[in-house]
């Protein structure tokens, strides 16, 4: 298996909603680790305008409240980010339409109001392995969120980026 | 007589170490920057005070524009990894 591979990955179940009022299902996948034999749980939320957001966590934290947060000190991130690539691609080809973002979780070493580490990861992997074919990118430092707007379905890109963001901030406060 | 030994700061661990090493931030302060293609820059001046009693004034800059902002190709090359290939 190469790196460029990830772990393999199960489609768990779809539910009917989700975490947030907006959420109209979540995908929950699955995959475990062969090297550090942790299990993972990554759950796509599908919003309205065919926008999908990514969130993963370690199983073992399931039930914490700091799930998004927590660190598993594994060092295998490349491949787990590679992973999640892979499920973007496996909703990508669900519903062609689809258009991503995740938010980047702060931990105890960042500082509020800043763009967290793990955002500064997720951004960097990001533009890495996603061109400007398909997407478009959109970045908000102080949210630490990032957006894949899918340019050859959405007409006014700029304008859902926006919306995105303020659902996300409103979501942030409440 | 009880008498206190005063430890040496290569005894200390955690937060004193950190201290020891890289001083007590005192104050910060941050002003905001406009720069002419739009961006808003933040310049954030952190006062340190540093064991032997005096100060450093470490200046670092992060991007503060509100709202997204469209990545430009130009950002996205600079920010990419060359080895990592792109599928999409």
């Amino acid at each position: 298996m190469r790196m460029s591979d990830g772990y393999p990955f199960v489609l768990g179940m779809v539910e009917q909603g989700g975490s947030y009022h907006l959420s109209v299902q979540t995908y929950q996948y699955r995959f475990k680790s062969t090297r550090s034999h942790h299990t993972y749980i990554v759950r796509v939320e599908c919003f309205p305008e065919h926008v999908y957001c990514l969130k993963f966590f370690d199983k073992a934290h399931r039930h914490s409240d700091n799930k998004f947060s927590l660190l598993t000190n594994t060092f295998e991130p490349r491949t787990i980010f590679y992973t999640l690539y892979h499920i973007m691609l496996d909703v990508l080809q669900r519903d062609p339409s689809a258009s991503f973002f995740f938010i980047g979780a702060a931990d105890e070493h960042d500082e509020i109001g800043l763009a967290t580490r793990r955002y500064r990861i997720y951004r960097r992997f990001t533009s890495s392995v996603v061109g400007e074919k398909l997407f478009e990118h959109f970045r908000v430092n102080d949210t630490s969120l990032y957006i894949l707007v899918n340019k050859s379905f959405v007409k006014d890109p700029e304008f859902l980026a926006k919306q995105i963001t303020q659902e996300v901030r409103v979501a942030f406060d409440s | 007589m009880f008498v206190r030994i005063k430890l040496t700061p290569y005894f200390c661990t955690g937060k004193q170490k950190e201290a020891r090493d890289m001083g007590v931030v005192v104050k910060q302060k941050t002003t905001h920057v406009r720069t002419a293609e739009g961006m808003m820059l933040a310049r954030r001046v952190t006062t340190v005070k540093m064991p032997n009693g005096k100060y450093r004034y470490p200046v670092d800059y992060y991007d503060a524009t509100p709202g997204a902002v469209h990545v430009s190709s130009s950002e996205l090359e600079n920010l990419r990894i060359p080895a990592y290939q792109q599928l999409i």
